[in-house]
């Protein structure tokens, strides 16, 4: 959509006296301006969904005063970064200071170019794209160790440090793991990886339970691929539980220590920006993208009966747990059981791909990332290194061994 | 426009680069030494090299420029946010450069660079490298890594408590 987006705004008769450049030039910047609004309006959205997560696990009720349910709590949470005083320390280095936030944002929001969020829509086609993410994404390290430096304050410096230190190790075993994903495909543009994992077949190809060609469902080397990516990539982006860069307990808030009104909401944004990433390269690397989970509308029937009876399981289990009734996945899958049932289009809306789905499975990645933040404790600094170098690197080389073994195995490779 | 996107390039290349030679603080030439190398990438970009300019990104930016920054900032004796870098034996620097600038004028001068463009369709690298690498290139493509094994070798032993 945005590439005939761009070709709609070159059929401009205004544009033609400019010449074609110019109109070029033009849809190039609408299509950027449409990749930073979808960040910061994401951004907004999830800091709400963050607070209302975290406090729904703590008991809590979160934000409610401002709009119904505290909806518009972020909103105004912006406005009011927007109109803080920007702060620059007296001893801190002024222009790298002004520049640090800006390098992590654009770092952060020009890695979406390369991200297909439906078959069509798409900024850039590259072949290169898991690549050109990977590495603009290393761009942030630089960002963050700008802005700490800057500041001139120990917690801070100590922040920049600890974050690059750790982006560096988790950079490797999440590299080789997508190396192992890349072996399969033999390609590295995106949207290939996405189109290969069309259709259904057999869990691990041997085992006879019809499943989406998902690369999660490819073998257990990359059912473990997943896991691992997902610890990597959270540490990656200084999530909790990995989050020593910016730990409130022992170095105040990090790198963000100097910096107040709207320079700290750009490092907001750009974290819940990288969050946002991570979660669409774990949907389109290993949940299939844009693909539909069933393969026919007959599929998408009995898929969401199924979940209706694993609901229901649901229900009663929580019921025998907490003698309290939860009726909201029931009941949502029930209404879309039945609907599928009755008429036929929506079953087959459901069966075909599209943006409904990718954004779909983010969502539920996104929701496993704040499941992690707030029920994981933190780690130490050498504890995380530990897990870099001594777990997570040695699994992924071993999944990249073993996914050749079993492409070999399964005959999708000779040798 | 395309025009108008390479000479943006070009003139964050010389003007980052300038700032990586001629700036007095030792920091901001590093974090210059960054546009220079995107700068690059994005030359690479307009040669058809896509694999080549992502890698320029990945190994130069991420790699090590990073390294240069831990280099600085594990370095003693530091106090302030302000390191000044100061360039010391100008006269006989100016002699090496103006050197080895007559050298490369030679070789590119006589060239006719504009004559010999020729504009070429987009094609896709990466195959085209991995087969390579993996056929014709294959032990260069090892003695690198087994350069690259012992180098990490060589850091891990300097590092250790006990030497």
């Amino acid at each position: 959509m945005i590439q005939s987006l761009a070709n709609w705004i070159l059929s401009f008769d205004i544009l033609a006296g400019l010449g074609n450049p110019i109109a070029w030039g033009l849809s190039l910047f609408i299509v950027s301006a449409l990749i930073f609004v979808f960040v910061a309006v994401n951004a907004i959205v999830l800091v709400y969904i963050e607070r209302k997560v975290s406090a729904f696990m703590q008991v809590r009720l979160g934000p409610m005063r401002v709009g119904k349910f505290g909806s518009l709590q972020t909103v105004a949470d912006a406005l009011k970064l927007l109109q803080k005083e920007d702060i620059i320390p007296r001893s801190a280095d002024k222009i790298l200071f002004l520049i640090g936030p800006w390098v992590i944002l654009v770092a952060s929001v020009v890695t979406f170019a390369a991200i297909p969020f439906s078959d069509t829509l798409l900024a850039a086609d590259m072949s290169i794209g898991l690549f050109y993410v990977v590495s603009i994404s290393s761009i942030v390290v630089l960002g963050i160790v700008m802005a700490g430096w800057a500041s001139n304050n120990k917690w801070s410096l100590y922040g920049a440090m600890r974050s690059a230190a750790q982006i560096i190790s988790y950079e490797i075993p999440v590299g080789i793991t997508l190396i192992a994903v890349v072996a399969v495909v033999g390609s590295l543009n995106l949207q290939t990886i996405v189109q290969a994992q069309g259709g259904t077949g057999n869990l691990f190809y041997w085992i006879p339970l019809p499943l989406p060609n998902w690369f999660i469902f490819h073998s257990p080397f990359l059912f473990l691929a997943a896991f691992i990516y997902l610890i990597g990539a959270t540490a990656e982006i200084n999530r909790t539980p990995f989050d020593i860069p910016e730990s409130e307990s022992e170095l105040v808030a990090g790198f963000m220590t100097e910096f107040s009104g709207l320079r700290w909401a750009l490092f907001f944004l750009s974290e819940y920006a990288n969050a946002t990433l991570v979660a669409f390269l774990v949907a389109i690397i290993f949940l299939g993208g844009w693909q539909s989970p069933f393969s026919n509308y007959a599929g998408a029937q009995i898929g969401f009966s199924i979940l209706t009876l694993l609901a229901v399981m649901w229900t009663l289990f929580v019921k025998a747990k907490t003698q309290r009734l939860s009726f909201y996945p029931l009941g949502l899958s029930l209404m879309i059981t039945i609907a599928a049932w009755l008429f036929p289009g929506f079953a087959i809306w459901l069966a075909s791909p599209g943006l409904f789905w990718m954004l779909i499975k983010v969502g539920s990645v996104i929701f496993l990332l704040m499941w992690f933040r707030w029920t994981f404790p933190r780690l130490r600094v050498d504890q995380l290194m530990y897990v870099s170098w001594k777990v997570i690197l040695p699994i992924s080389l071993f999944n990249l061994m073993g996914v050749a073994v079993w492409m070999w195995l399964t005959g999708e490779i000779h040798f | 426009m395309a025009d108008f996107i390479f000479w943006i390039i070009w003139a964050l290349i010389v003007a980052s680069a300038a700032l990586v030679a001629f700036g007095n603080n030792l920091i901001h030439s590093v974090f210059a030494l960054m546009g220079t190398f995107l700068g690059v990438a994005g030359i690479y970009i307009f040669l058809n090299a896509d694999f080549l300019a992502v890698t320029q990104i990945v190994v130069y930016v991420g790699g090590i420029l990073v390294l240069l920054v831990f280099g600085i900032m594990l370095t003693n004796k530091i106090s302030s946010a302000q390191i000044s870098q100061s360039s010391v034996q100008k006269w006989l620097g100016l002699i090496v450069v103006l050197g080895v600038l007559t050298i490369i004028l030679t070789a590119v001068l006589p060239h006719d660079w504009v004559g010999s463009i020729t504009p070429m369709a987009f094609n896709e690298t990466v195959a085209g490298i991995g087969k390579l690498l993996f056929t014709e290139y294959l032990i260069l493509f090892e003695i690198a890594s087994v350069l690259l094994l012992g180098a990490l070798i060589g850091a891990a032993t300097l590092a250790r408590k006990e030497l």
